[in-house]
C-alpha cells in the first residue's frame, strides 16, 4: 500500500474535534507571571519620558520591563538591524512596544499597562508610499527606503521599439490582516543561565537567535518549543521573535516564568500585515501576441521597520512577470518605511501582489490585441527548456500550460451572456502564476532542514522535524512521507512537537517549503536506516539482503514469502544495541544567481497554477459574489490529495476576502477595523464553490516529485476576481479591495 | 457589580424602589461587546430574563402582542409573525448569526435604539406600539415616540418595556437589508415596505428606512409620490428630503443614498409587476 | 457579597456549585474556573462563534453572557459532546471529511454542526452555510466543514 498520494486522515484531527488540543492559553497556569505590552499611541515621535509610578502603586504590579533591562542587545531586526526590541528613543508606529508590565494576572497586567505615562514629542508621520518616498527631511531611519531589488535582463529599449502595442497601467493592492484565530502568545521559563520558550509560532530558530542576542546568552542556552498553533499564515513568522524576546527579558530579570498572550485588539494593532503594493507596469507586445519587453516598478509599504520586507520585495521582483517568457525586462522593487505597523509575511509573500499586476496587464493586453486571454497566455507561457523572466533555464516540472489548459476546459460550458434587464452582470476571469519554492537565492543560506527519526522498542517510529504544523497539515504529510520512506504504515508514526533541541536549525516554516524540505530530509534519514533494517531482517529471516522487501510494516523474504513484522525488527535492533535513529538533512542545491542584475536561478523550482473564477456583480449595490473557482495547481505530486484540496479551498477563501471585503483601515496610524464586524473576513456564505484540479508534473528534486502548495493556493485568486469583475462590467478594475462602494461608483460613473 | 434577577414584575418594581442607578440586561448581545470595548460595568445590573411574563406572545383577532424578552429565534419560528408580518420575519432571518439570534431579544433591539437595528425598520413600518409599564401605571406609545436618538430612548426611571403590539392587517410587506457581507454584517442600509395594492395603485403604503438617519425614518415624500403614481421612477430627490445619512467606517453617505435609491426602485418595480 | 454570587449549573451532565464574581463571563467561568479549555476565545464580541456552548438547549456565544445569568441552567461544551468512548457522528464526520486544519474554530464548529443536525438532519448546503455564518474559520474556506455537517 502506498502511503504517498493517499488522503490519509489528519493525525491531529481527533484531539481537535474533542477540544482536547492544548493551545498555549489552554495550559494550566502554574503560577506564571503575566505580561502586557506598553506601547506607543502615537505614530512617530521622540520619547521624552516614561513614568510608571502610577502603575507601581497598583497592588498586583510586579515590574515594568523596558530597554534598560536588556542584558544583551536591544535589537530584534531579522534581516536589517533597524528594530529595537523595546523602543527607547523613537517610536515609529502606533503599537511600537516600549515596555512590558508584569503582574500577577493577565487582566491586571493589561489594566496596569494603561497607567504607564509616556511623553512623546510628535513628529509628522508618513503613512503612504508616496509620502514616504517624497520626504526630504526627517526620515524613519537613515533614509525612508528600506530596501530594493532589481532584475535587468535583455534590452527593454529594443524590446519596446519592436513592440506593436505598449500598455502602461498602475495597480494597487491593499493591506490585509491575517486574523489567525489564535492570537500571538508565549511563555518564557528561565533556568539559571538558560531560557526555554513555548509559543504559538512558525519559526523556532528565528526565536532562538533573537532571544540569544537580546539576553546575551549562547544560542544553545535557548530552547524554543512550539505549542499547537491556531493558524499563522505568515503572521507568526517573525513577530513571535519580538514577543518571545520581550517576555524572555522579563523572565530573566524576575527569575520566574512569564506568560504573555495578546488580546485581539493588541494583536491587530501591534503585529504584521500584508504589504500594500503600488505597481507600474509597462509592457510591450507584438501584434501576434508575443511578449517583448516589460518595465515594472513595484513599490511596497514596509511599515515602521524592515522586518521581512527585503525578502517580500525580492520575491515580488523575481516573479513580477509571472509564468511567461519575456526576453527584455527591467524590474525595480522598492520598500518604503512608513509609520504603520511593520508589514511582513502573509501567505504568498509578495506573490499575490505581483500576480495582481502581471495578470491584470495580461488581460488588458489580450483585450487590446483582440486575442482570447487563454490563448494569449498560452502563447507566452513557460515550458521545459524555456527561460524565466530572470533568465533561469527550466529543465523539469513546468506544469503551467497544463494548469491553464485543464482549468480553461472547465469553463467551456459557462458562456456568459449578460442581459441588460437583469440587475446582475456575470463575468469570468483567469489568472495564472508561478511560485518559487522555498527561500530562493536571497535566503539560500537558510534553506536547509532536518529531521530526526527514531525507531522505538515498541515498534513505533517517532519523527522530530524542524518545521511546524500550524494548521496546514504538516504533521500528517510528514508522517505519510516517513512511512513511505521506511516501508511502514502511517499509523505507526508519531510526530513530536517541534523544538530547537531535536534537530539542527531548519530555517523558517514559510515559503511552502515543508513538504519539499522535510520530505527530502526524511529520504536522507531513510537512506541510512533502510540498509540496517534490511540487514537485520535478512539476519532474522536467514536470507540474503537482496531478497528482502520492506513494505506495509512487514519485511518479507521474497523467495520464501516468510515475513516478520516491523515490531519484531524494532525489538531486535534495540535488543542488540544497534542503530535505531537517524538524522536526515537536505539543503536546496546551489543557485546560480547574480544579485547585481537579479538574473539567474531565483528559486530551485516553481509551482504553477491557474485559477478561473466566475463572478456575479450586483448592479444595484456593487456587491460582487464569487460563484465558482476552478483551481488548477501543478504541485508535482500530491502527498495527501484531500489535504491539498483543503489548502486550495482555504487559500481561495482568503483570496476572496482580500479582493472584496477585507478593507483594513487606519486613522492616523491606529487600526480602526479592529474587530470582525468592521474587518470582514469571509463567512461560510461568502466563499465560492471550488473545484481543485491537480496537475502532477513531477519535480526530480522534490520528494516523490512533490512541490509546495500552501501559498500558490491564494496567489492567483484576487487577480482572477479582478479580471472577472472587469470582464463582467466592461470597466477595468486595477485596485483592491473591490468593495461594493468602489464597484458601484465605477459602474455608475 | 451587583447582579439582580427578579422572578416577577412585582419583584422588579420592589427592586426599583431601592435602587436608583441600574442597567437592564436582557439578551446582552449589544451590552457585552460594549463592556469588552471599555464601557465601565454598572453598579447594579438587573437581568429580566427570569420574568416569564415578559416573554409571551399573545394573539387576538386584531393584534399580536410580543413580550419584550422574545428572542429573535422565537420570532422567526412564530407562525403568526410569518403569516402577517413578513418584513419582520425577513429581518429575523438576516439578523446576525444563530448564536446571537438565540439571545438577542425584540425588547433589547428596541431599547438599544441603533439606527441600523434590523428589527426596528419593520416594526416602524407596521405601526408598532410599545407597552411600557411602571409600578402603578402603564402607557401604550408609538415606537417612534420612544426612540429619540442613536442609543437614546424616552423611558422614565422605573419604567420598562413590557411588550410590542402590532396590529394585524391584510397588508403585504417586505424587508431588504444591505450589509457589506452576505451574513453577519451590520446594515449599511435597510428598508421595509408595508403595502396593499388595489389594481395598479397602492391602497396602503408605508416605507421606512434604517441606517440613513439618527433613527429609523419614514420616506414620506416617496410614499406620497408612489401613492399618486406607483410607476414613478425613484430618484434621489424623492428620498433626500427625508434622510440624513452619515459616512462612517462601513460606507459613505453617498453610497447609502445611492443604494437606497437603487434597491427601492428594484422592489417597487417588482411590486408593480405583481398581480 | 456585593461582587460575587453563588451559582449552580449542570455542565456536561455534572452539577457544579461555585461562588463567582458577578462580572465573570460564562466563557471565563468555563475555561478558567472549570478548566474546560476546549471552548475558545477569538474575538470576544460575539462575531466568531469560537466560544459557542449549548445553553438550555440552544447554541450561544459564551463571551456575551455573564456566568451568573446561567444559574440553574444546563450547559454543554465541546467536552460533553462525545460519549465515553465514542465520538459523536458530527465529530466523526469532521475527521472523515478533512474538515480540520488549525483546529481553533473546530469546537465551536462541531457544536454548531450538532445544532444544525438536531434541528434538521436533512439541511441543504445553503441552509447549513446560513446557520454557520456565526462561526468564523480562517483556514478551511468552510467547504469541508459543510461537507461534514451535510455528510453526503
Amino acid at each position: 500500500m502506498e502511503e504517498i498520494g493517499k488522503s490519509y486522515k489528519r493525525i491531529d484531527a481527533l484531539e481537535k474535534v474533542l477540544g482536547q488540543t492544548k493551545f498555549l492559553d489552554d495550559l494550566p497556569d502554574e503560577n506564571f507571571l503575566h505580561a502586557a505590552p506598553v506601547y506607543s499611541g502615537i505614530p512617530f515621535g521622540q520619547i521624552l519620558s516614561i513614568d510608571f509610578s502610577k502603575a507601581k502603586s497598583y497592588p498586583d504590579f510586579v515590574d515594568f520591563i523596558s530597554a534598560k533591562d536588556i542584558s544583551g542587545e536591544n535589537q530584534v531586526g531579522v534581516i536589517i538591524e533597524d528594530q529595537p526590541l523595546f523602543a527607547d528613543k523613537i517610536v515609529r508606529f502606533v503599537g511600537d512596544v516600549i515596555g512590558l508590565i508584569v503582574a500577577k494576572s493577565p487582566q491586571n497586567a493589561r489594566d496596569i499597562a494603561k497607567l504607564v505615562e509616556i511623553k512623546i514629542e510628535e513628529l509628522s508621520p508618513y503613512f503612504t508610499i508616496d509620502e514616504s518616498r517624497n520626504a526630504t527631511e526627517i526620515f524613519l531611519h537613515d533614509s525612508n527606503l528600506a530596501c530594493e531589488h532589481q532584475v535587468i535582463r535583455g534590452d527593454i529599449e529594443t524590446g519596446f521599439t519592436d513592440a506593436d502595442l505598449i500598455i502602461e497601467e498602475t495597480f494597487k493592492t491593499s493591506v490585509a490582516e491575517h486574523y489567525y484565530l489564535e492570537p500571538q502568545g508565549c511563555i518564557a521559563f528561565p533556568k539559571t543561565d538558560k531560557m526555554k520558550l513555548l509559543g504559538s509560532l512558525q519559526c523556532p530558530f528565528y526565536i532562538q537567535k533573537a532571544v540569544s542576542r537580546v539576553l546575551g546568552i549562547p544560542l544553545e542556552n535557548v530552547e524554543v518549543e512550539q505549542s499547537p498553533t491556531g493558524g499563522a499564515f505568515g503572521g507568526k513568522e517573525d513577530v513571535p521573535s519580538e514577543l518571545c524576546a520581550r517576555v524572555a527579558v522579563a523572565a530573566q530579570k524576575l527569575g520566574k516564568p512569564v506568560k504573555m498572550v495578546y488580546s485581539r485588539k493588541e494583536d491587530v494593532q501591534l503585529t504584521s500585515k500584508r504589504h500594500p503594493f503600488q505597481m507600474r507596469y509597462k509592457v510591450g507586445v507584438s501584434k501576434s501576441g508575443k511578449l517583448l519587453a516589460a518595465e515594472i516598478l513595484l513599490e511596497e509599504n514596509a511599515g515602521a521597520y524592515a522586518t521581512l520586507s527585503s525578502v517580500v520585495s525580492y520575491r515580488a521582483a523575481m516573479q513580477a512577470m509571472g509564468p511567461y517568457k519575456i526576453p527584455n525586462v527591467k524590474v525595480r522593487s522598492k520598500s518604503y518605511y512608513t509609520n504603520l505597523p511593520p508589514n511582513g509575511a502573509f501567505r504568498g509573500f509578495g506573490s499575490p501582489q505581483a500576480t495582481f499586476g502581471h495578470e491584470r496587464i495580461m488581460d488588458i493586453l489580450a483585450k487590446k490585441l483582440g486575442i482570447d486571454p487563454v490563448e494569449f497566455r498560452m502563447k507566452n507561457m513557460l515550458e521545459v527548456g524555456d527561460e524565466t523572466m530572470t533568465g533561469q533555464k527550466l529543465t523539469s516540472s513546468v506544469g503551467a500550460k497544463e494548469t491553464l489548459q485543464n482549468a480553461s476546459e472547465r469553463i467551456n460550458n459557462n458562456i456568459i451572456q449578460n442581459n441588460n434587464n437583469s440587475h446582475y452582470l456575470e463575468g469570468i476571469g483567469i489568472a495564472s502564476c508561478h511560485y518559487g519554492n522555498c527561500l530562493g537565492a536571497a535566503g539560500w543560506h537558510l534553506d536547509g532542514a532536518g529531521v530526526n527519526i527514531k525507531i522505538r522498542k515498541n515498534g513505533k517510529i517517532s519523527v522530530a522535524f524542524g518545521l511546524v504544523e500550524m494548521g496546514q497539515g504538516a504533521e500528517t504529510v510528514v508522517a505519510q512521507m516517513t512511512a513511505q520512506a521506511l516501508g511502514v504504515t502511517t499509523e505507526i508514526i508519531e510526530i513530536l512537537p517541534t523544538s530547537t533541541i531535536h534537530v539542527p536549525d531548519s530555517g523558517p516554516s514559510v515559503a511552502s517549503r515543508n513538504v519539499v524540505m522535510t520530505g527530502n530530509a526524511i529520504r536522507n534519514a531513510a537512506e541510512e536506516l533502510l540498509p540496517i533494517l534490511k540487514k537485520v531482517s535478512a539476519e532474522i529471516l536467514n536470507c540474503d539482503q537482496e531478497n528482502i522487501e520492506i513494505k506495509n510494516c512487514f519485511a518479507k523474504n521474497l523467495k520464501s514469502e516468510r515475513k516478520i513484522t516491523f515490531s519484531e525488527i524494532a525489538g531486535y535492533l534495540h535488543l542488540n544495541g544497534m542503530k535505531t535513529q537517524s538524522n536526515g538533512w537536505w539543503h536546496v542545491p546551489e543557485l546560480d544567481y547574480d544579485s547585481e542584475t537579479g538574473t539567474g536561478d531565483a528559486y530551485f523550482t516553481y509551482s504553477y497554477a491557474t485559477q478561473i473564477v466566475k463572478v456575479r456583480v450586483d448592479r444595484l449595490t456593487g456587491i460582487v459574489k464569487v460563484e465558482k473557482i476552478w483551481a488548477a495547481h501543478d504541485i508535482g505530486k500530491a502527498i495527501n490529495p484531500a489535504g491539498l484540496q483543503a489548502q486550495v479551498e482555504g487559500g481561495t477563501a482568503q483570496g476572496i476576502g482580500w479582493a472584496l471585503t477585507e478593507n483594513f483601515k487606519y486613522e492616523h496610524g491606529k487600526a480602526v477595523t479592529q474587530n470582525l464586524s468592521t474587518y470582514l473576513i469571509p463567512t461560510a456564505q461568502n466563499t465560492a464553490k471550488v473545484e481543485t484540479i491537480l496537475v502532477e508534473d513531477s519535480e526530480p528534486l522534490g520528494p516523490w516529485g512533490a512541490k509546495g502548495i500552501g501559498e500558490p493556493a491564494i496567489i492567483p485568486t484576487a487577480a482572477a476576481i479582478a479580471n472577472a469583475v472587469s470582464n463582467a462590467t466592461g470597466i477595468e478594475f486595477n485596485e483592491i479591495p473591490m468593495t461594493p462602494e468602489n464597484v458601484l461608483e465605477k459602474i455608475e460613473s | 457589580m451587583n447582579y439582580f434577577s427578579p422572578n416577577s414584575i412585582s419583584e422588579l418594581f420592589n427592586l426599583f424602589e431601592s435602587i436608583k442607578n441600574y442597567t437592564i440586561l436582557v439578551g446582552g448581545t449589544d451590552l457585552m461587546p460594549g463592556f469588552e470595548n471599555g464601557t465601565p460595568l454598572p453598579e447594579n445590573l438587573i437581568d429580566l430574563k427570569n420574568i416569564s411574563d415578559l416573554s409571551e406572545i399573545r394573539e387576538t383577532t386584531e393584534e399580536i402582542e410580543i413580550g419584550a424578552l422574545t428572542t429573535v429565534t422565537e420570532l422567526q419560528k412564530n407562525l403568526v409573525i410569518h403569516k402577517y408580518f413578513n418584513a419582520l420575519w425577513q429581518a429575523t432571518k438576516e439578523f446576525a448569526g444563530v448564536q446571537i439570534r438565540n439571545r438577542a431579544t425584540i425588547g433589547g433591539n428596541i431599547c438599544n435604539a441603533s439606527p441600523s437595528g434590523d428589527l426596528l425598520t419593520p416594526l416602524y413600518s407596521f405601526g408598532a406600539k410599545l407597552k411600557l409599564i411602571r409600578s402603578k401605571s402603564e402607557r401604550i406609545v408609538p415606537i417612534e415616540n420612544i426612540i429619540t436618538n442613536p442609543g437614546e430612548i424616552a423611558l422614565n426611571n422605573g419604567e420598562i418595556l413590557q411588550s410590542v403590539i402590532l396590529p394585524k392587517t391584510d397588508f403585504q410587506s417586505l424587508f431588504i437589508k444591505l450589509g457589506l457581507r452576505e451574513s453577519m454584517a451590520i446594515s449599511v442600509v435597510n428598508f421595509a415596505i408595508v403595502y396593499k395594492k388595489n389594481c395598479d395603485n397602492f391602497e396602503h403604503l408605508s416605507i421606512f428606512a434604517g441606517a440613513v438617519a439618527p433613527t429609523i425614518i419614514r420616506l414620506k415624500t416617496l410614499e406620497n409620490v408612489l401613492l399618486d403614481n406607483p410607476k414613478t421612477d425613484i430618484t434621489a430627490n424623492l428620498i433626500v428630503p427625508d434622510i440624513s445619512p452619515i459616512s462612517d467606517i462601513r460606507a459613505s453617505a453617498n453610497y447609502r443614498e445611492q443604494v437606497l435609491v437603487n434597491l427601492l426602485n428594484n422592489e417597487v418595480r417588482r411590486m408593480n409587476d405583481e398581480q | 457579597m456585593k461582587n460575587s454570587k453563588a451559582i449552580s449549573v449542570k455542565i456536561n451532565g455534572k452539577q457544579v456549585e461555585k461562588t463567582i464574581p458577578t462580572h465573570l463571563r460564562l466563557l471565563d467561568f468555563i475555561r478558567n474556573h472549570l478548566k474546560l479549555t476546549g471552548t475558545k476565545e477569538v474575538c470576544g464580541e460575539g462575531e466568531c462563534g469560537a466560544c459557542s456552548v449549548i445553553l438550555a438547549g440552544k447554541i450561544v456565544n459564551s463571551c456575551l453572557i455573564f456566568a451568573v445569568e446561567t444559574n440553574g441552567s444546563e450547559i454543554s461544551t465541546i467536552e460533553g459532546i462525545a460519549k465515553v468512548d465514542e465520538l459523536s457522528e458530527i465529530q466523526q464526520n469532521f475527521i472523515e471529511h478533512h474538515s480540520v486544519q488549525c483546529g481553533f474554530c473546530i469546537p465551536g464548529m462541531v457544536l454548531a454542526g450538532e445544532e444544525i443536525r438536531k434541528e434538521n438532519p436533512h439541511s441543504t448546503r445553503d441552509e447549513i452555510k446560513e446557520k454557520l455564518a456565526g462561526n468564523i474559520c480562517r483556514c478551511t474556506g468552510y467547504k469541508k466543514i459543510v461537507d461534514a455537517i451535510e455528510n453526503n
